[in-house]
């Protein structure tokens, strides 16, 4: 694996993450990152240290269409109309 | 013909190394391909180098493209792989569940077909704002939509619970693209808030972390100021409660009749 990616597996991984204040300074001491990496990791500056690792420079999140399917929404239509029909039947009976 | 593979839709999480479960790894490790939707190019960059056939749905995605088109053909690339009896897993970030449209149809046409389809669920972008927030959703109750969908449709807001709205940066987007819309569409959606909530009722803009480097985004605003500021695909707006929640003492009353008794 890549010596940054498991860097990263390895502190997202960690407890001391959010609860401990992290030493970066200390841990990439012990690293052997060019002194690039280090920067963009000791700023903690997500877009350098995407730049540095060749990542894509855009991505996009966005995953649900703001309508729903259409052939489902004509299913459950019909469904609730007829589930209507029903009802005013009921009703017409009583 | 092939005999139909397997497949499962399986979440990551957020964060990088934080959240990816047990199971959604294993699901990876043994998968023959992989698609992957990931939400940080750091955390595309780990997956490939969790197996060696991961392929990114990233392609898909296009300006002037309708995102109608990018799902059905996201559908259709991952279905191709499991009918042609391979083991598949579509690798999606958070929960693969949690507004999310091709995990669900894919899982929904495999099981159709008579094939074995599983959802691994992932800690969503929702799960992460509670913690950071300190927000429980059962407190008041909580109310959420895509943000465009709440546009679109005659909704019903409950002012005394909390609004969570998803995807706000692509707000009023008729063409359904990828990009973030005007700020004339963000008007739009204040004006339909303003009808509950008064222009300087606080909301918070929130983005997770995605890194193990950085903090979250947690940017409290007033409603009026969501038209200037930077929304990117990622942010969710949180809108707390407005009114205290009305007892029902009728029913109260009804219960305790019961109970009574
Ligand atoms: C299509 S939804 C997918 C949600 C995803 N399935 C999950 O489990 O969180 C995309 C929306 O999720 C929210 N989202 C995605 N990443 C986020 C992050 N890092 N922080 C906060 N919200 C995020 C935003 O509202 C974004 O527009």
């Amino acid at each position: 694996m890549n010596k940054v990616i498991r860097f990263l597996e390895e502190l997202g991984e960690s407890s001391a993450l959010r609860l401990d204040k992290v030493d970066f300074e200390s841990i990439l001491n012990n690293e052997e990152f060019d002194e690039e990496t280090k920067k963009a990791i000791l700023n903690e500056d997500p877009a350098a240290l995407k730049m540095l690792m060749d990542a894509r420079h855009k991505i996009v999140c966005i995953l649900i269409p703001a309508e729903p399917d259409e052939e489902e929404d004509d299913d459950d239509s019909e469904e609730d109309d007829s589930q209507n029909d029903e009802k005013t039947s009921r009703i017409a009976m009583l | 013909m092939n005999q139909i593979g397997s497949y499962a839709s399986v979440g990551i999480g957020m964060m990088l190394g934080a959240h990816i479960t047990p199971a959604a790894k294993d699901h990876i490790l043994n998968a023959d391909v992989c698609f992957l939707a990931a939400s940080d190019s750091l955390v595309e960059l780990w997956i490939k180098e969790l197996h060696p056939n991961v392929r990114s749905l990233q392609s898909y995605y296009a300006s002037n493209k309708s995102r109608k088109d990018t799902y059905r053909e996201m559908i259709e690339v991952v279905l191709s792989e499991v009918f042609a009896g391979k083991r598949v897993c579509g690798i999606f970030y958070g929960h693969p569940g949690v507004f999310a449209y091709a995990p669900h149809e894919i899982v929904k046409r495999i099981r159709a077909k008579g094939g074995k389809a599983i959802m691994e669920p992932g800690i969503s972008a929702e799960d992460c704002l509670i913690a950071d927030l300190g927000l429980d959703p059962g407190k008041y109750g909580c109310q959420q939509f895509e943000a465009s969908q709440f546009l679109f449709y005659d909704r019903m807001i409950d002012p005394s619970a909390t609004l969570i709205l998803w995807q706000i940066a692509l707000v009023g987007d008729l063409s359904f693209g990828c990009e973030a819309t005007s700020s004339q569409c963000r008007q739009v959606l204040l004006e339909e808030l303003y009808k509950i909530y008064p222009e300087n009722h606080k909301v918070t803009l929130y983005e997770a972390m995605t890194l193990p480097i950085g903090e979250p985004r947690i940017d409290v605003i007033p409603l009026s100021s969501l038209v200037d500021v930077k929304l990117n695909d990622y942010t969710t707006l949180v809108v707390p409660p407005l009114s205290k929640m009305k007892r029902n003492i009728k029913i109260i009353e009804k219960l305790k009749r019961i109970h009574s008794k």
